[in-house]
């Protein structure tokens, strides 16, 4: 076991510039990734700061009474994207405004003559699957149709929606591509040691070298190249994370579980590009 | 030892050997004559199954050599000690750690190892350059270098590629002799060549009785 770690650890040595050079190329690309990765975390981070407050907001005319109102909601619960809808009275209205914005709810209160300005709302919670801006819209106008309703707002989580599916696509295609990418590049870098190695491997093979001896120096080498290439990009990521905090606000850094992901998949990877390399670099001996 | 039975081989339409067969007992020492070309280091490349015969069958210490897998030939070839014409000698390690290479493969302990290693640097007169490189050393210490790189895991068929060709009388006379000490042990040896005077050279000088030469001509060995 002592020298096949040691025949392992020697073969790094060769092609050094090669390794160096994979090392750069694989930070480079997993800085990428890590890049489009924080971008989703921050999406969906948004996403889920949006799940308290309802999609669409119905304001109702002031004539349409409490009983009215319910009623009217039961008949627009019939569309099918139409999850549930919760009445908010004009009195509840202001002392959720009173209590988020304290005086300033008096004072508009005041202003109108003592008088509450707040409108009736329905607040409409839609199917998560139907969350699109595009169906959003579309209920908001059906709505916006009847004469019981003022004006119906989009809260912005079709847009957030639209995004969250849009950074998921990217996200998933440059993980793929950063995936072939890390295994073509560790595989070239593992290959050019192989061919440097290839008469010490042609000796070692005829005097009765197991195929594991001869393998584990390209799944070592593989496995470490994969690892450190990725653990520099997502600190290399970290550091540019560092420096731009101030304009970033109050984003987080990536969760521990995807650095994790990307270091063990990037292990996991070289695995597999040290297996093909060396089943090429033994089919030249 | 080595049993070769109607054993052919061809590179594509170039025919080596035609249903050759040849036995070399255990103990024995062997020379297999043939000119440059006729398919000596052919045939020994068949011996430690580098290559495969399109048609019979070879069996070397034992072992039918058409039952070998995979993972039962490296076990296989560490019995045979080979001494390659073209000496393979790695080029970016030290003397020493060349000699070494046999030795870790087979998981000699270092103690052990570093013993053996100084021991066969003395017996083969590379002491002084055990730390120096392949191509610092002339063509004479390359060639012994190989011959101990074969011999150190103590092997019980030694299969030596015209190892002689380079040397001058004295020197062929120095390496048969130290082959000739391992057949002496129990060592089973082939050495090929084509100076078909070297057995009979080697008998004279050494005054011993070659027990076997083999001719290897128009693919077919004949005693």
């Amino acid at each position: 076991m002592r020298y096949k770690i040691e025949n392992a650890l020697r073969h790094f040595k060769y092609a050094g510039l090669t390794n160096f050079l994979c090392l750069i190329a694989l930070a480079f690309f997993i800085l990428i990734l890590t890049t489009f990765l924080f971008n989703n975390s921050s999406v969906y981070k948004e996403l889920e700061n949006k799940e308290s407050t309802p999609p669409l907001l119905a304001f109702l005319n002031d004539t349409v009474v409490e009983d009215d109102a319910r009623l009217f909601a039961n008949q627009i619960q019939k569309n099918h994207k139409i999850l549930y809808i919760h009445y908010i009275s004009k009195q509840e209205n202001f002392k959720r405004y009173e209590k988020q914005f304290g005086r300033l709810g008096r004072w508009i209160k005041d202003s109108f003559s003592g008088s509450n300005p707040f409108p009736a709302s329905l607040e409409i919670y839609v199917e998560p699957s139907g969350v699109s801006r595009t169906s959003l819209e579309k209920i908001a106008y059906e709505i916006e149709s009847y004469d019981k309703v003022d004006d119906v707002k989009l809260t912005g989580h079709g847009v957030i929606s639209d995004i969250v599916r849009q950074t998921n696509r990217i996200t998933i295609a440059c993980i793929i591509l950063s995936g072939l990418i890390t295994l073509f590049v560790i595989r070239a870098a593992v290959l050019k040691t192989g061919r440097i190695r290839v008469t010490e491997i042609q000796l070692l093979n005829l005097i009765g070298a197991t195929r594991g001896y001869l393998r584990t120096p390209f799944i070592i080498h593989g496995m470490f190249l994969g690892i450190f290439g990725n653990i520099i990009g997502v600190f290399s990521f970290y550091i540019l994370y560092c420096i731009f905090t101030s304009q970033l606000g109050v984003l987080e850094f990536i969760p521990a579980y995807q650095i994790l992901g990307v270091i063990v998949s990037g292990g996991f990877i070289g695995i597999i590009s040290g297996i093909l390399a060396q089943r090429k670099c033994l089919r030249l001996i | 030892m080595i049993q070769l039975h109607q054993v052919s081989y061809a590179y594509s339409d170039l025919s080596v050997l035609e249903r050759a067969s040849f036995r070399l007992e255990r103990g024995e020492f062997g020379f297999l004559v043939g000119e440059s070309g006729s398919g000596k280091s052919t045939l020994l490349k068949l011996l430690y199954r580098e290559l495969y015969p399109t048609a019979g069958s070879i069996s070397v210490l034992g072992q039918h050599l058409s039952d070998l897998t995979s993972s039962t030939l490296p076990f296989f070839r560490r019995k045979i000690g080979i001494i390659f014409q073209d000496s393979k000698l790695l080029e970016t390690k030290t003397v020493e750690q060349n000699l070494e290479i046999p030795q870790k493969l087979i998981g000699t302990k270092l103690r052990i190892l570093r013993e053996n290693v100084n021991n066969l640097l003395h017996q083969i007169g590379l002491i002084h350059h055990k730390d120096s490189r392949p191509s610092e050393i002339s063509m004479n210490e390359r060639q012994r270098l190989t011959i101990a790189m074969a011999i150190i895991n103590s092997p019980l068929l030694i299969l030596a590629d015209q190892p002689t060709e380079i040397f001058d009388p004295n020197l062929t006379l120095e390496m048969l002799s130290l082959l000739d000490a391992l057949n002496f042990q129990g060592t089973t040896v082939l050495v090929t060549t084509s100076d078909p005077e070297l057995p009979n050279f080697y008998s004279e000088k050494k005054n011993t009785n070659v027990k076997r030469v083999f001719t290897l001509k128009d693919g077919q060995i004949s005693t």
